[in-house]
């Protein structure tokens, strides 16, 4: 798959859609796969391509003998981008020596090869994403021995958010009489972190000192 | 210079394979800044420290940068989140526009943010990550840069925008 015709906002906008995430257009040093892709563009994009701006930019920063000797050997310009593995090798045809006629055969293959697709996205959808988990453990501090610790735990188990499960408690005595609450707890990776839950606890400040992460644990 | 900073310039001199200068300079009076600028200069990299005015200056800004608006003047004192977090916007916006943080290559100021943001990153949720895109994808580019290899343990896992 390439970008398209580079020359249109849509070649431009699928290649800075591809090197948002990429310094070059292949792995992580300058290829010739940059030089084909930078010859292809021409001249240097608008400014809403932020990201082949830049790209654009440093290879233009090289001068043309640095450029010719960057490693790799220049594919056409349409077999750069995206890792799709649905494209057909072109080189194949090349080496077809016996020109068989097997246009039939290469139907039917496409159309079991659909099937498949079809079968496995099917699958896919079925299966739910994985979230990525967490297990935490809180301590949390009160101020002195005379804060009620009970209080302080249900005040903490009334923060809810969406991706966060609160779960078994006790208390630890510290010194002097005074206990901590270790409170653990399961978040969502992606929804909740662990600068939220000590902003939420903290916010009981009449009761609360301190909050400290004592565990950090991937489930 | 503090003993927060030998991890730096522990892990900078094992990449400039270089002793690293605890004889040859006072090591205790100077700053991040001018001990490995000092070290990359004496080594065989010393093109890491820029080869025009230019290229210099803004490699030294950018260290200033990381010492005094991410890590802090006082590298046990850790900034405010809020702090942290205007620097780091403003690093991904330079970083939008740039491959690497300074001059037209690698150079020492990418390395000693590199130290510097995967304390940040390694805890760093993963929607927090998306907000930075920039700092990620350079991020990645410089932990896939061939002599850091052996950070590999430590690898940051950087969201994907593209397919």
């Amino acid at each position: 798959m390439g970008f398209g015709d580079l020359k249109s906002s849509a070649g431009l906008q699928s290649l800075n859609e591809y090197l948002s995430d990429k310094s070059y257009i292949e792995g992580y040093v300058p290829s010739q796969g940059d030089v084909a892709v930078f010859n292809g563009v021409g001249s240097a994009p608008g400014s809403q391509y932020v990201n082949v701006l830049r790209w654009y930019r440093h290879i233009a920063s090289y001068t043309n003998d640095e450029r010719l000797a960057f490693p790799g050997v220049q594919k056409p310009l349409d077999q750069y981008g995206g890792a799709s593995t649905s494209a057909p090798p072109a080189d194949d045809d090349d080496f077809d020596l016996f020109g068989d006629d097997d246009e039939e055969e290469e139907a039917e293959a496409e159309r079991i090869k659909q099937e498949r697709i079809a079968a496995y996205n099917a699958k896919k959808s079925k299966k739910p994403a994985l979230v990525a988990k967490s297990n935490i453990i809180l301590d949390v501090k009160p101020w002195d021995d005379e804060t009620d610790m009970k209080e302080v735990e249900a005040k903490v188990r009334t923060i809810e958010a969406d991706g966060l499960l609160w779960g078994a408690s006790k208390f630890v005595p510290l010194a002097y009489g005074i206990k901590k609450l270790q409170i653990s707890c399961v978040v969502e990776d992606d929804k909740i972190g662990t600068d939220f839950l000590e902003e939420a606890i903290t916010a009981f400040e009449d009761l609360v000192q301190s909050v400290d992460v004592a565990a950090f644990n991937k489930v | 210079m503090a003993t927060e900073d030998v991890w730096e310039v522990e892990h900078l001199s094992e990449f400039l394979e270089r002793e690293s200068p605890t004889e040859e300079i006072g090591y205790g009076k100077c700053s991040l800044l001018s001990v490995t600028w000092y070290m990359t200069q004496t080594s065989p990299h010393s093109s890491l420290c820029g080869s025009t005015l230019e290229d210099e200056t803004e490699i030294r800004h950018w260290i200033m940068f990381y010492l005094t608006r991410i890590r802090g003047v006082l590298p046990w004192q850790p900034l405010p989140r809020e702090q942290l977090f205007g620097a780091l916007k403003e690093l991904n916006s330079h970083l939008s526009k740039r491959l690497y943080v300074s001059g037209s290559g690698f150079s020492l100021s990418d390395i000693l943010l590199f130290y510097g943001l995967h304390k940040i990153l390694i805890n760093m949720s993963y929607s927090e990550k998306m907000s930075l895109v920039h700092i990620c994808r350079w991020f990645d580019q410089i932990q896939h840069y061939p002599k850091l290899k052996p950070f590999s343990w430590l690898w940051v896992s950087c969201p994907k925008t593209s397919l």
